[in-house]
C-alpha cells in the first residue's frame, strides 16, 4: 500500500516527538530547531536518528534548502519514495 | 601511512608544541580512520606517574579528527562541542604508542559526530562519541 504524505507526516512527527521528548505540536511552518528544541549539535542526532529509523540519509548540502519542518518532511518523504 | 612527519601535520592543524597531540595519520578507509600518538615526558598532559592524563587522550582524539578534517577539507579551527558515551579505562603510559580508531557517524555542514576508541597495547584506554564544530 502506498504511503500517503499526510500519513507519513503524522508518523514521523510522533517518532520525532518521542525521540526528542517534544510535548508541543510540531507545526509545518516551524523551523527544525524551533519545533524540536534542538541546538546546532543536535542536528547531527536528528540526521543519525532519521537514517536509523527510515534508512534515509540527509546530507549536509540538503540542510541549505531545509528551513522549515515542512521542507524537512518533504525532503525525507521524497528520499523515502525514491529509495 | 598517510601523514607521518610533524612538519606535515602542522599543515593541517592549528596547534603547536607543546600541545600537539597527534603523531601520525595512518589510514583513512571510507568513514573510518586510524591515528597514532606517542607522548613524551615534556608534554603538558604527562602526569607525575609518567602516564598521559585522560584529558590528554580526549585532546588527542579531537586533534586526530581535526587532522583528518584538515587533510580532507583544508585547515580550519575545530572545537569540541559535546562528548557523550565517555568511558575511561586507564591512563596510558608515556613513550608507548596510543592508537586511535575513529568512525565518522554523521557529517552535516561544519558539524561532525565521531565515535572513537583509543588503545595502548591492544587495551582500551578511552571510548566516546564526540561532536566537533569546524569554523569553515
Amino acid at each position: 500500500m502506498e504511503l500517503k504524505f499526510e500519513e507519513f507526516v503524522k508518523n514521523i512527527n510522533i517518532y520525532l516527538s518521542n525521540e526528542f521528548e517534544i510535548t508541543g505540536d510540531i507545526l509545518p511552518e516551524m523551523t527544525i530547531t524551533e519545533a524540536l528544541g534542538l541546538d546546532s549539535l543536535d542536528l547531527l542526532d536528528l540526521v543519525v536518528s532519521i537514517e536509523k529509523q527510515y534508512g534515509v540519509k540527509v546530507n549536509g548540502e540538503d540542510f541549505h534548502e531545509i528551513k522549515s519542518m515542512s521542507d524537512f518532511h518533504s525532503h525525507v518523504f521524497k528520499q523515502l519514495k525514491s529509495a | 601511512m598517510i601523514i607521518e612527519k610533524k612538519e606535515d601535520i602542522l599543515q593541517y592543524i592549528p596547534q603547536r608544541e607543546p600541545i600537539i597531540m597527534v603523531g601520525h595519520l595512518v589510514e583513512i578507509i571510507d568513514n573510518k580512520m586510524l591515528t597514532q600518538l606517542t607522548v613524551y615526558k615534556e608534554n603538558y598532559f604527562c602526569t607525575i606517574n609518567n602516564t598521559v592524563s585522560f584529558y590528554g587522550v580526549i585532546e588527542h582524539i579531537a586533534q586526530s579528527y581535526a587532522l583528518v578534517y584538515g587533510y580532507l577539507y583544508g585547515k580550519f579551527i575545530g572545537m569540541i562541542g559535546r562528548i557523550t558515551k565517555l568511558r575511561v579505562y586507564f591512563e596510558p603510559n608515556i613513550e608507548e604508542i596510543i592508537n586511535t580508531e575513529i568512525t565518522v557517524i554523521s557529517n552535516v555542514n561544519n558539524l561532525v559526530l565521531i565515535s572513537a576508541i583509543s588503545f595502548q597495547n591492544e587495551s582500551k584506554i578511552i571510548s566516546c562519541e564526540m561532536y566537533l564544530h569546524f569554523n569553515r
